[in-house]
């Protein structure tokens, strides 16, 4: 029986585990550490954040403007805010919208194939001149802990170009999945094994939202990675992603890097705003 | 926390540090990445220690915290379709008959190299009930999902896991013929 099997080749696979490379004590006291300083960042954060939204109201309040002149306030000054959004002009999630049925795993397995069957000739539009082109099937899975899913979509495209092969992801996420916003796509997180040099947010004229992003390996500076992720108005967001590398690894250590992502901005755009990417 | 929370805390993180990290191997087939992963768990443990502490269950939060972390470190795009099935490790076995010696080896290696191929869920579902032996019932708390959703990722797993091994050419005699358990 193939779960005797199974259970069998698991025991068997970490029969000869090696042994532990870190101390559990000093973990948890490194932890502690971090999570501390991270508390008292954000208590600062917050504090500072009050204090100049004070500040801004007191001044506003006694009409002080950038020169310095006082004006005679007319009438009373409307309600100031601690916080202001960096983006006034889109709100994330989009307001008042329900959330879709929920899919079946067929039915989001029937949406990957489809998914599967545009992939390439979507590609193909934008990209010339390479070979082994292939469709990578659309995995559903589930994202986030507040849906029990499927509400991902994740493929994208095999290919090889003059360094060698390589590949360039889609993940399509459903509106029932609370992707984050645009401004906390750009933030900085420190448990990210990339970190952002580029990270713009635009609006589009349909009222959508893109956000272009481009990152280098901590520990590899070397290893670049480009993003576009389009944000809808249905609540779905498409992101595609090109790398200077093969993201697929195929075993291979030593891989040839391009001097830049196998894709451009215009072109990971052009796929990511593709409706036909949607779930 | 209060120095005996944290003392219990780095009780816990003794005792469970193995058991996670073998648990965390079988999901990602890289003892490195394991034992990141085991640490960004206990980051999240120790966050969340004053809520979880006098929990009964606090095994399954445990291998709950270790497949949300594994989870989140798959849907990274850069992670997704890592091929780590060339890192299977060659090692030494103590048994000293040479035949169950190949036996077992070659069926670990199948088991490693099948198992890397399966969608991440369906994976995390074949740890928790055929490593963890935990019922339906635990396996859908665990992953916070109902148990229907187990039974059906468990059937889909399997079936995948026969096809990858079909598909593959690797030596599937081991694994064939058996039926899905309801």
């Amino acid at each position: 029986m193939i779960e005797k099997e199974l259970r069998d080749g698991l025991r068997g696979a970490v029969s000869d585990e090696p042994p532990l490379g870190f101390d559990p004590d000093d973990a948890v006291t490194r932890i502690g550490v971090r999570v501390r300083r991270r508390r008292a960042t954000f208590a600062v954060a917050a504090a500072v954040v009050a204090v100049v939204g004070g500040a801004v109201a007191v001044q506003q309040s006694v009409g002080l403007g950038r020169s310095g002149d006082v004006e005679i306030a007319t009438r009373p000054s409307p309600p100031t805010s601690t916080t202001t959004p960096s983006r006034p002009d889109f709100t994330w999630p989009v307001p008042g919208l329900a959330p879709p049925k929920r899919l079946s795993q067929a039915e989001a397995d029937a949406r990957g194939r489809a998914l599967r069957d545009v992939v390439v000739p979507k590609f193909l539009q934008q990209v010339k001149g390479m070979s082994n082109v292939r469709a990578m099937p659309f995995d559903s899975t589930t994202a986030g802990p507040d849906d029990p899913g499927p509400n991902v979509l994740e493929g994208g495209v095999e290919f090889r170009d003059q360094e060698g092969d390589t590949a360039v992801l889609v993940s399509v996420y459903s509106a029932r999945y609370a992707f984050p916003g645009p401004d906390q796509e750009c933030a900085d997180d420190p448990h990210s094994s990339v970190r952002n040099t580029i990270c713009r947010v635009d609006r589009l004229a349909d009222g959508t939202a893109l956000v272009f992003n481009e990152a280098v390996g901590k520990e590899d500076p070397g290893n670049v990675i480009a993003s576009a992720l389009h944000y809808r108005l249905d609540g779905v967001v498409v992101r595609v992603t090109a790398y200077n590398y093969n993201p697929t690894g195929k075993g291979t250590p030593l891989q040839s890097r391009r001097a830049r992502t196998t894709m451009t901005e215009q072109q990971l755009t052009a796929v990511a705003t593709d409706r036909a990417f949607t779930m | 926390m209060r120095s005996e929370d944290e003392a219990r805390f780095r009780d816990m993180a003794r005792r469970q540090a193995v058991p996670m990290r073998r648990f965390a191997y079988l999901l990602c087939g890289d003892w490195h990445l394991a034992e990141d992963l085991v640490q960004n768990a206990l980051t999240k443990l120790y966050s969340a220690w004053w809520r979880i502490r006098g929990a009964e269950s606090l095994d399954r939060y445990v291998r709950k915290t270790v497949v949300r972390c594994w989870l989140d470190e798959v849907r990274r795009p850069w992670r997704r379709v890592e091929d780590r099935t060339g890192v299977v490790p060659d090692v030494a076995d103590h048994d000293g008959d040479p035949a169950a010696v190949g036996q077992r080896a070659q069926t670990r290696d199948l088991v490693l190299r099948a198992l890397a191929e399966v969608p991440s869920r369906q994976r995390v579902v074949l740890v928790l009930r055929y490593f963890e032996d935990l019922s339906v019932a635990d396996t859908a708390a665990a992953m916070g999902c109902s148990e229907g959703t187990v039974k059906s990722q468990s059937a889909r797993g399997l079936d995948n896991l026969r096809a990858v091994i079909a598909r593959s050419g690797l030596d599937s005699s081991a694994l064939t013929g058996g039926r899905t358990e309801s």
